[in-house]
């Protein structure tokens, strides 16, 4: 504790550089789930009512029959991955036991990717991908929030001995992040590896425009990557976290990023989304890591912090620039440049400004959470001083409260 | 304690309620917002399916934007014959050139006020995509028609020579 110039008490900002810590990071696009978001007043009070009604009630039929709803919700709020699994077992089974497997099925624009040109490597786009990606959004909610209840937040606590919920909560954020972007990064990379993109050429992006099909890695990743960017969208837009400093460019960074996943997946620039699915992804892998190494105080945080800031960098901003430069110079020189509807050529002058705008808008952004980093950076080093500018107004609230370690799900119970 | 303390201490807890407050209104607010999402997933299906239609439109009627068609009076300012042919880029093709040209033989001449008559010279030397990109020196039409009122059947039939002509 300090005394100010006024003479009134309060707890200092500021900590001396006695760990490996290397401060707050907490920047990037990354959206809360829904298993680690506080709960509200309200949600409180109803999971009580719900418990007590259970308790409750003179045991016949239809009494029975609400407890095994009111349970049902009761077991769904605790454990948010349960709804999602009940709608993916449906789906699979229905699917699955149809004993038809093809495109003729009507499950099957939901499960698995439609439009199989011939008997070819390669799939056409249409409204079904729609379905593929609303199937994959539930898909991903309930891997996220299974592998934060069930796998992260044991390990959290039992192997890792942190007791504090609000870092369980994010460790199990973070941890998620890494296992996500540690699989979709290399996925990105090795569908660019076996493509004429590598490593983000971009005068091949505009050779073979219109790029009106796609083989089946290439197009499940990018549906995918659509599903799980629409899931986090879906989440903000409920808006269950508290809000965040950066909360506005946070959301500008979501419509933007699902513009244009949406945008270059009609239009056919699909070589150009994959350059920069991978910059994201490979970048908020290492992010993800510091900051998880960094709520474990870990010896090397600094260094991967730095590994961090270089990726970031790199892709983000190098790689992005280059992007943005190739539509400068190489988006009208490379393959066809005139807009036909006939053939859906629309690389043309009406999308090079939209294309340049979007891609921008996006650099923008990295450019604001850069600067973010950049301090975090300057401070950890020069100053030994680490106050995250961008954190939640009231994260230290509940910092240090200590996490129902009894059962792997009840910390809701006990806020 | 001094009074100035003892203020300061009453300023704090009054700080400190304020800030209890408004941390119950953030949390009271923090309820799903359930319609706020139905809302935003039906404006995105709306953009969605707005930019399909779009994509379809142009697709089927793709001459709206890339044939223009050029009209010119034949057998002066009496007559009711013209010569047209449409010209674009590459994507006015033959068959856009073709669809614009007799879209507007049936929007600019009326049978019920008299029959019409047309015919379709083709160009044969050039392909079916045959329009540069370039401004000014586009090259020749793929089609030129004539059409004109039966009153102008001879003149219609001048220009038409040994092609087929229509009536309407």
């Amino acid at each position: 504790m300090s005394e100010n110039k006024k003479g009134s008490l309060s707890a200092p900002v500021m900590r001396n550089r006695a760990t490996s810590s290397v401060g707050k990071i907490d920047v990037g696009d990354t959206v809360p789930g829904l298993g680690t978001m506080d709960e509200s007043k309200a949600s409180k009070i109803a999971a009580e009512e719900r418990m007590q009604r259970i308790c409750q009630g003179d045991g016949d039929d239809m009494d029975l029959m609400k407890k095994i709803w009111l349970s049902y919700r009761e077991m769904n709020y605790r454990h948010t991955w349960l709804t999602p699994l009940v709608l993916l077992i449906i789906f699979y089974s229905a699917y699955i036991t149809s004993g038809n497997r093809t495109e003729s099925n009507p499950l099957h624009q939901f499960v698995a990717v439609s439009y199989q040109v011939g008997d070819t490597d390669y799939y056409g786009k249409g409204i079904k991908d729609l379905s593929f990606i609303f199937f994959y959004m539930i898909f991903f909610t309930f891997l996220r929030e299974f592998l934060m209840d069930v796998v992260i937040r044991p390990i959290t606590i039992k192997k890792l001995k942190i007791t504090s919920k609000h870092r369980i909560n994010r460790m199990m954020e973070q941890v998620y992040s890494i296992i996500y972007c540690g699989v979709s990064g290399p996925f990105g990379l090795y569908i660019m590896y076996h493509s004429d993109l590598w490593l983000f050429e971009t005068k091949t992006m505009y050779r073979t425009y219109p790029d009106l099909n796609n083989t089946y890695l290439y197009k499940l990743f990018y549906l995918g990557q659509a599903a799980f960017w629409a899931q986090q969208a879906c989440v903000l837009v409920l808006q269950l976290e508290k809000p965040r400093k950066d909360r506005r460019e946070l959301v500008f960074h979501h419509i933007v990023t699902l513009l244009l996943i949406w945008s270059s997946y009609v239009f056919h620039f699909t070589k150009m989304g994959l350059a920069i699915y991978i910059t994201m992804d490979v970048s908020d892998f290492f992010l993800a890591l510091s900051k998880a190494l960094n709520y474990l105080e870990y010896e090397y945080t600094p260094v991967v912090f730095i590994i961090f800031v270089i990726s970031w960098v790199y892709l983000r901003h190098i790689v992005n620039i280059k992007i943005l430069w190739s539509v400068l110079t190489q988006f009208r020189t490379e393959g066809n440049y005139v807009l036909n509807y006939a053939t859906q050529q629309y690389k043309c002058w009406i999308s090079l400004p939209i294309v340049f705008i979007l891609i921008f808008a996006l650099q923008l952004v990295n450019l604001y959470w850069l600067v973010l980093i950049l301090r975090i950076l300057y401070r950890a080093v020069w100053k030994g001083v680490q106050k995250d500018e961008r954190s939640d107004s009231s994260e230290s609230d509940d910092d240090d409260e200590p996490a129902e370690t009894s059962s792997n799900n009840d910390n809701k119970k006990n806020n | 304690m001094s009074s100035k303390n003892k203020n300061q201490v009453s300023e704090k807890s009054q700080q400190q309620q304020q800030q209890q407050q408004k941390k119950v209104v953030t949390t009271e607010r923090r309820v799903p917002q359930v319609w706020t999402l139905l809302k935003y997933i039906f404006i995105s299906l709306c953009l969605i399916a707005a930019v399909e239609y779009f994509k379809f439109g142009t697709r089927i009627n793709y001459e709206w934007f890339h044939c223009t068609p050029i009209k010119e009076q034949v057998g002066g300012p009496s007559s009711s014959v013209i010569k047209m042919w449409a010209v674009g880029g590459p994507s006015c093709d033959k068959r856009g050139e073709f669809k614009t040209l007799f879209k507007r033989i049936s929007r600019d001449y009326d049978p019920n006020d008299e029959p019409v008559a047309y015919c379709f010279v083709e160009n044969k030397n050039i392909p079916s995509v045959h329009y540069p990109i370039e401004n000014g020196n586009k090259g020749e039409p793929g089609y030129v028609a004539y059409v004109g009122y039966m009153s102008d059947y001879d003149l219609i039939e001048a220009e038409c020579g040994e092609n087929q002509i229509f009536h309407v």
